[in-house]
């Protein structure tokens, strides 16, 4: 943050500049208290910068979504990597149960 | 396997270890096949993380994250085979808030162009999922632990064991990268006109 508030309990508003550089931050929710609610501040009465923020919270969800698409085993092909995990545990000595877990 | 007191553990304890790490079996599977590039070297490493990890069991302390650990496992097994893309990565030191920057400005030229409507046209799930498979595995491994499994900065620094920053970095790095794929494929697919063909008549 490059200004700091004359009344410490006064809500502290950012410039558009300001408010773009902490987009994806606002969006993790990984700002302070402080910045989060000073973007909120700047949001509230501008008109620019509310669609980028919705824009990237769409494609953030989208990224989210995505998982789904990443190819993951079906419950055979599971099952038969589960038993090369296994084998390979037992055939170096590290199971201290050789039975099924 | 060690108590939290550092204690050795009973063997009822190994055997709850044994069960805890097969348990999360389906999410490193997950995890493998979203930093490699063939269900293949995904499966081998699949065994060499819990060759790694069932090795360095008696680090695991009970009561921790089992899937984490797992995770950070597998994510460094990897990146021991990609060791060249790590070097790649520390070469870039721009301020991470310039990507959020750039990313508000690209959507600015979408809107522009009229491209933006690709992102209602485009299938972005299986175009995503084909673009993280571009990234590099540094890049991929933040967007995967932070977008795709839903873990905050700090416990993405964890299991990549780099600095909050360097996640930061490289996730946001990763998303513009994600972003100017996706645009790409768009243009490709025919969805949006490419500008630098239009124009021209």
């Amino acid at each position: 943050m490059t200004t700091v508030p004359h009344d410490a309990t006064a809500v502290q508003s950012f410039d558009c500049e300001q408010t773009v550089r902490r987009l994806w931050d606002y969006l993790d929710g990984e700002l302070s208290t402080a910045d989060f609610a000073a973007v909120d501040a700047h949001l509230a009465h501008c008109d620019r910068c509310p669609p980028h923020f919705a824009f990237e919270r769409r494609f953030l969800q989208a990224v989210r979504d995505a998982r789904a698409n990443i190819a993951t085993l079906d419950r055979a092909g599971l099952a038969q990597l589960r038993a090369r995990v296994i084998d390979t545990l037992d055939a170096a000595g590290e199971r201290q149960s050789s039975g099924s877990v | 396997m060690h108590t939290e007191h550092g204690e050795r553990a009973p063997a009822s304890a190994e055997s709850e270890f044994e069960g805890a790490a097969l348990a999360c079996l389906e999410d490193v599977a997950r995890f493998a096949r979203s930093l490699t590039r063939s269900a293949s070297d995904a499966d081998d490493l699949v065994q060499n993380t819990y060759l790694r990890a069932f090795r360095s069991r008696h680090t695991f302390q009970v009561g921790a994250d089992m899937r984490r650990w797992l995770f950070t496992i597998c994510k460094h097994a990897f990146l021991r085979e990609v060791e060249r893309d790590a070097h790649d990565v520390l070469a870039h030191a721009a301020d991470p808030a310039d990507d959020s920057y750039e990313a508000a400005r690209l959507h600015s030229r979408l809107v522009s162009s009229g491209e933006v409507a690709l992102f209602d046209r485009l299938d972005l799930g299986p175009a995503i999922a084909a673009a993280l498979t571009q990234l590099s595995p540094s890049l991929r491994g933040a967007v995967v632990l932070v977008d795709l499994e839903g873990y905050d900065y700090a416990e993405a620094a964890e299991v990549m064991q780099v600095p909050i920053g360097t996640v930061r970095s490289r996730l946001f790095r990763a998303r513009r990268a994600l972003q100017e794929t996706l645009v790409q494929y768009g243009r490709d697919a025919g969805l949006v006109p490419d500008p630098a063909s239009r124009g021209d008549a």
